[in-house]
């Protein structure tokens, strides 16, 4: 993972920033595929200007990248430094999230039309998607820092997944909660045991899981791996949550939103910009809980340094 | 405002009680996750302020 | 990457795959099972088990809803295009029950062609717009105004 190593090995150090910026370009292109034309012109155009000048940057200013990589992997990497990175960035995180989800809130509370059909029961959905596709989201990133845990050992990794996992195990009760209030009077039932809801429920399962795997194994190394091991395995059941309405007949509904612009989507523009404030709110509150967790326990594990005593004294 | 006066927007037509008791729960529930988190910085905080006193008492004697 | 690390990599992308492709066969194993409801093409080709309690879900048919105010009893055709059979249930039905409007009832098969349910629950689409804009695309002719909603595009889910 260093530079010395790749001009060992006799490759320029641009490759590297070449085939990166190639499989993001091709990685994009796959995804806009299916988008509405002019969502995907818009896709496609940002794509490649960013893909040109990252690799125009990389073959002008090699080293700069290199370093800059370098000095990511040592900083993320590194519990006194994430400690006062994060540190830095948490005060306006909090204020970014404390905006997009107030007044998501009470836009989409307030504001925001009735449904067509169900009238204003509708408006829980501005509690329940940000929070069931926060929790599916913060899935999938405890899985990738339990892949990076089980094989760089690194610790920063496992201080993630100790940190993502409590928020989680809320926002997937969350979900669960607003859906049965919201299904009572949409659907006439609290619960249903459809594919969808009980994978979702499984996913509240796995998160008390990797909780509970923490608490019981007393060596925090030993615990940090068996946690890890359980993140990455159980994103399967995130594919199956995600793609449950689609392979099986469910009272749950298919999905409301396309990625990419709302030529595809079935939401009104008027109702899907509160919803999206609230969503990206709701990932702001994610960051930010993740790194004051995060912060706490890196305090807590380097608990006899040196810089630990003087940052608390 | 989609609602005409502050006492419709509680009423929400006859779906009220529903939407707000969603929110009233699961903001709550949003809330506390934040708090625990914050609570708990500050108790590892103390502890190893605590941790540091007795070690310098130990050294002192 | 070292080797040992590469090792660790391999084992556990191995491991996942073995667990994904264990997942997916059980999944795949059960897949019936995991089906909230037969469709009526499924009743209709004789795939729904008769005299058992099972679910049912389909299109309510425009019109065949018939309703007795004092008996509460209520009986309509439920079709996904290809099959249509007869439900028939006594009680309320639920607010978002209409004509047109997706429903998964709970019950027993009396024949291919009746059912007899003792709950109805209505099934919500993927579409969300005001009451106007609705109107709007009605009067347009709009397929997203008809159902069932079109099929959503490859996105997020929730």
């Amino acid at each position: 993972m260093s530079s010395d190593a790749v001009s060992r090995a006799g490759l320029p150090a641009h490759f590297f920033a070449v085939s990166l910026s190639a499989g993001l370009l091709a990685l994009m292109t796959w995804f806009i595929w299916s988008a509405p034309p002019v969502a995907r012109t818009v896709w496609l155009a940002g794509g490649w200007t960013f893909g040109v000048l990252f690799y125009y940057g990389a073959l002008r200013y090699p080293h700069w990248y290199w370093q800059t990589l370098e000095r990511w992997y040592h900083q993320l990497g590194s519990p006194p430094h994430f400690y006062r990175i994060a540190g830095l960035w948490l005060p306006w995180l909090v204020i970014i999230a404390t905006v997009l989800c107030v007044v998501g809130v009470v836009w989409g509370l307030a504001f925001a039309p009735p449904h067509h059909e169900q009238g204003n029961s509708y408006r829980i959905i501005y509690l329940h998607v940000p929070a069931s596709s926060a929790a599916l989201m913060a899935y999938v990133a405890m899985g990738v820092a339990g892949l990076v845990a089980l094989v760089w050992r690194l610790k920063m990794a496992e201080i993630a997944i100790k940190a993502i996992a409590p928020f989680g195990a809320i926002m997937a009760a969350v979900s669960l909660i607003s859906g049965a209030i919201w299904g009572r009077p949409t659907w006439g039932t609290y619960w249903i045991w459809d594919a969808r809801l009980t994978s979702m429920l499984i996913l509240l399962f796995m998160y008390l899981g990797v909780i509970a795997l923490q608490n019981a194994i007393r060596d925090p190394r030993q615990a940090g791996q068996a946690a890890s091991l359980l993140s990455v395995v159980g994103v399967i059941n995130v594919v199956i949550v995600r793609y449950s309405v689609d392979w099986w007949q469910s009272l749950h509904q298919g999905s409301s939103m396309s990625m990419f612009g709302t030529a595809g989507s079935a939401i009104h523009p008027s109702m899907l910009a509160p919803l999206l404030l609230c969503m990206f709110g709701t990932y702001f509150l994610f960051a930010v809980t993740v790194l004051v967790r995060a912060r706490t326990e890196i305090l807590w594990r380097e608990r006899k340094s040196a810089w630990v005593r003087e940052e608390v004294a | 405002m989609h609602f005409d006066s502050l006492a419709e927007l509680w009423q929400m037509g006859v779906h009220g009680p529903w939407v707000w008791s969603a929110y009233g729960i699961c903001v709550a529930l949003i809330a506390l996750n934040v708090v625990w988190a914050v609570h708990r910085g500050r108790r590892v905080r103390r502890d190893i302020r605590g941790l540091i006193r007795r070690q310098s008492l130990q050294e002192k004697q | 990457m070292n080797p040992v690390r590469k090792q660790r990599l391999l084992i556990i992308v191995g491991a996942l795959a073995g667990v994904a492709l264990a997942t997916g066969l059980l999944l795949y194993a059960i897949s019936e099972n995991l089906n909230l409801f037969y469709t009526p093409q499924q009743v209709a080709e004789g795939e729904a088990p008769i005299g058992q309690r099972m679910r049912v879900g389909g299109l309510v048919v425009e019109g065949s809803v018939r309703r007795n105010q004092e008996t509460l009893e209520n009986e309509f055709d439920l079709t996904d295009g290809i099959g249509t059979f007869t439900v028939y249930y006594t009680g309320i039905l639920p607010d978002l029950f209409r004509e047109g409007q997706g429903i998964v009832a709970n019950g027993t098969l009396a024949s291919h062609t009746r059912f007899e349910a003792t709950e109805v629950l209505a099934k919500h689409d993927e579409q969300y717009m005001p009451p106007e804009v609705m109107e709007a695309l009605q009067r347009a002719g709009h397929p997203a105004a008809s159902e069932p909603g079109p099929e959503p595009e490859e996105g997020v889910s929730y």
